[in-house]
């Protein structure tokens, strides 16, 4: 399916008319479901990738943040804006309500994470809350407060009793289930920007890469209004919480790692969106100087996703989506902005070079 | 539709005509309010007015017009308020409970869509072209009020960055009219006179630069040679005033009140500017134009609006002074309901929001409504011009009779096309 240089081809093209934070697929592969910015959540057959969705799933309110599958099963847990959390069982093009918590957070839930053994969920919140969930029934484990300060991104770890949150700070906070106060606590230097009376950057999502090391990507803002910022992923140690690698993965129009996801063969996928018009999907491993494979045919990417197989699919942003006053058809109807989802051949890194 | 200080605070034409004739014939371009009724109205009028820009444009759907659950509505909730049936964006929690002081408008549309050219229109109130540049709303307030009893500069624009004397906004009024602008919430540098000067070295000095002056304006029109004068004038009277900048004589809880941010900062500053006698204060918040990262933008910058703006409202009702006090809270325009690709909003003049409180305004009032995805007005639309009728007669002008003069020329001095919104006038 790769080119002959073992760089992924761009494969089929379909577009949601509803733009979308975030997609995931699922463990099967019969299922890309997508969060929307108008509580929906969209599932499409990647196998079959055309417009129309094979299920929506009602429910939730304001955006659907973001979403996870339980790492065997066709689960997908989903979080949303204004504070809900939910379960759902997919089967057959139906999602059955497995259970919910309406106000598992006070507002904006930023991030999701399912432990390795599919037994906890983990959310981190506006309200400076990080909660973890008994992934079976939804049942409150742990409620930590993370100084609070607005929680962006969090992780399980995936041997021990430990996890992780990151903040708009850019502060990475080490817990440990049963303790009320954090173990520890590092500040990352460059994520967070105070200007103009803003804050703005923080730490966008976090992953284990294993036992030993944590990754956390973001950006590095460098000032307000538009989206000027450098899009970076550290590598660090775990537990200390030292950086031991960071890459740089564009200038400062590329603006933030809006998504990161493993890849195949130990190597990592990303999106970035920043300026109009810009943004790149990107294939790297840690240690490479510059990601093996770039494309800039999409813009403004905010989310990526991996098969089984290697395919994998990149959700964006049409083109022309800035614009002062009204954008309206012929008819005169005001047009919103869509997300184009690009489904994407393997690539090899080993070939391609 | 009475302002506050009711009619026999407002002004007709003929009033204002006369005077304007006679301050002409005395010697100066827009030296309209310098006879014996406009003396009257500066005098009559203790009204003061604090303008709370935020420049670049709050999107109306995070703060005052929010649309939750909608396809543009974005992430945040909505709350109740203080008025039955009335929610705002959940950013603003405090002034929820303080709606019930406020007047909002939802239906505010106008045309440019530009902060360039768009800004100069908003705070010049838009009027009808006349090949003139028009002041704006401050040194418009400053110029038909005079400067209160306290002679401390009448139109003082509190900003971040640079500080000075910026005669721009005057326009055809000319450039003593202009804003004496505290960069950095700071008073003009120098500004203490250095220990060494006695009183009557100081005396001296003073004389000297009153020949220099005198020698300097022969052969000048008089709107310049005043303007160099007028400056130094504001600053010996800020000089009596020092203390007004010295923060550190606050008590930390009213500081913290306001925030330890710079719009708070600045918006305490703006309190005590006021009840220390400037007549008009214009605070700036800059960074608002969120083309990225709109709503982690607005997630950190409008819970400061709120703070800010509840804790000055707070103070203006426990010290009396919402009376004469106008607040007014806005921009140049708001944001696109369409939420772009870099997760922004864009300039939006079709249908936003702004806000007001205090002198002659009604409190408790939510004017007009937008569609329910908030892409365009649902009631009667309301221009720039419309509000400045209505902030004039609130601050007892009549702005339909009331006329700058720029040389021999009549000008109204809100457009003429339109009048004062009666359901906002107390």
């Amino acid at each position: 399916m790769s080119d002959e240089a073992g760089k992924p081809e761009a494969l089929t093209q379909v577009e949601s008319d509803r733009q979308l934070c975030l997609i995931r697929v699922s463990p099967s592969g019969q299922y890309l479901c997508g969060g929307t910015y108008d509580a929906q959540i969209r599932c499409w057959n990647p196998a079959e990738l055309v417009a129309e969705p094979v299920l929506r799933i009602s429910g939730h309110h304001g955006w659907v943040q973001w979403l996870e599958f339980h790492p065997q099963e066709d689960i997908l847990y989903s979080c949303d804006t204004w504070g809900m959390l939910a379960a759902w069982q997919l089967r057959e093009n139906q999602a059955e309500l497995l259970w919910q918590q309406e106000q598992a957070h006070d507002g904006w839930i930023r991030s999701l994470a399912v432990s390795n053994d599919g037994s906890v969920v983990i959310t981190g919140g506006r309200d400076g809350h990080v909660r973890l969930w008994n992934a079976a029934d939804g049942q409150l484990l742990q409620d930590a407060i993370a100084d609070g300060q607005e929680v962006y991104a969090v992780a399980v770890h995936p041997g021990s009793q430990e996890f992780v949150s990151a903040d708009l700070f850019g502060v990475l906070r080490r817990w440990e289930r049963g303790q009320e106060q954090c173990v520890s606590e590092v500040r990352l230097e460059g994520m967070h920007l105070f200007e103009r009376d803003q804050d703005l950057g923080g730490v966008r999502q976090l992953i284990f890469a294993d036992e030993q090391t944590l990754v956390c990507s973001g950006g590095e803002p460098k000032q307000t209004g538009n989206t000027i910022a450098v899009p970076v992923i550290h590598w660090l140690s775990w537990p200390a919480l030292e950086t031991a690698e960071s890459l740089r993965l564009g200038d400062e129009q590329q603006g933030y790692v809006f998504d990161l996801c493993r890849y195949p063969d130990d190597q990592w996928a990303a999106v970035t969106s920043g300026q109009p018009g810009k943004g790149q999907v990107m294939l790297f491993r840690r240690g490479d100087e510059e990601p093996w494979f770039r494309h800039t045919a999409l813009t403004n990417c905010h989310s990526i996703t991996v098969l089984a197989d290697g395919h994998f699919v990149a959700a964006a942003t049409n083109r022309n989506s800035q614009g002062n006053g009204a954008v309206r058809d012929k008819e005169g109807n005001y047009l919103g902005n869509t997300t184009p989802l690009q489904l994407f051949s393997p690539g090899s890194a080993a070939t391609a070079e | 539709m009475n302002g506050c200080g009711g009619s026999e605070h407002q002004f007709s034409r003929r009033q204002i005509l006369g005077s304007m004739a006679a301050g002409t014939a005395a010697g100066g371009f827009g030296s309209l309010l310098q006879h014996a009724a406009a003396d009257e109205l500066q005098q009559a009028n203790d009204k003061q007015v604090l303008l709370i820009w935020l420049d670049g444009g709050m999107s109306q759907l995070e703060s005052w017009d929010p649309k939750p659950g909608t396809h543009y509505g974005g992430p945040y909730r909505s709350i109740p308020t203080s008025l039955p049936g009335i929610h705002v964006s959940e950013l603003m929690p405090q002034l929820a409970q303080r709606m019930d002081r406020l007047a909002v408008v939802r239906s505010m549309k106008t045309e440019d869509p530009n902060h360039s050219s768009g800004v100069p229109k908003i705070l010049r109130g838009h009027p009808r072209d006349r090949g003139v540049v028009y002041p704006y709303f401050g040194a418009a307030t400053a110029h038909l009020l005079g400067p209160t009893p306290s002679r401390l500069p009448p139109y003082v624009w509190v900003k971040p960055g640079n500080g000075g004397f910026i005669s721009s906004h005057a326009g055809f009024l000319g450039p003593k009219y202009g804003a004496l602008a505290l960069g950095g919430g700071k008073p003009p540098q120098n500004l203490q006179r250095p220990a060494a000067i006695s009183d009557e070295l100081d005396e001296l000095r003073h004389r000297l630069r009153e020949r220099f002056n005198q020698r300097y304006a022969a052969g000048r029109r008089p709107q310049v040679s005043e303007a160099g004068s007028h400056v130094y004038d504001l600053a010996q009277t800020l000089m009596k005033n020092v203390d007004l900048f010295d923060v550190d004589t606050l008590p930390a809880v009213e500081r913290d009140r306001y925030g330890r941010h710079e719009l708070g900062q600045h918006t305490l500053l703006a309190r005590r500017l006021l009840e220390a006698g400037v007549r008009f204060v214009q605070v700036t918040s800059y960074g608002w134009d969120t083309h990225g990262d709109n709503f982690n933008a607005h997630a950190t910058r409008v819970p400061r609006v709120d703070q800010a703006v509840s804790a000055l409202l707070d103070d203006l009702q426990d010290r009396g002074l919402m009376e004469r006090i106008l607040v007014v809270v806005m921009a140049e325009f708001g944001r696109t309901p369409r939420i772009n690709g870099s997760v922004g909003r864009d300039h939006w003049p079709n249908a936003w929001s702004l806000a007001m409180a205090g002198c002659g305004i009604r409190p408790g009032v939510v004017l007009g409504e937008t569609l329910a995805d908030g892409t365009d007005v649902n009631s009667e639309a309301w221009d720039i011009g419309a509000l400045f009728h209505t902030w004039y007669t609130a601050l007892g002008i009549n702005s339909q009779e009331a006329e700058f003069m720029n040389g021999t020329q009549p000008l109204p001095i809100a457009h003429d096309d339109m009048q004062p919104i009666p359901e906002l006038l107390a």
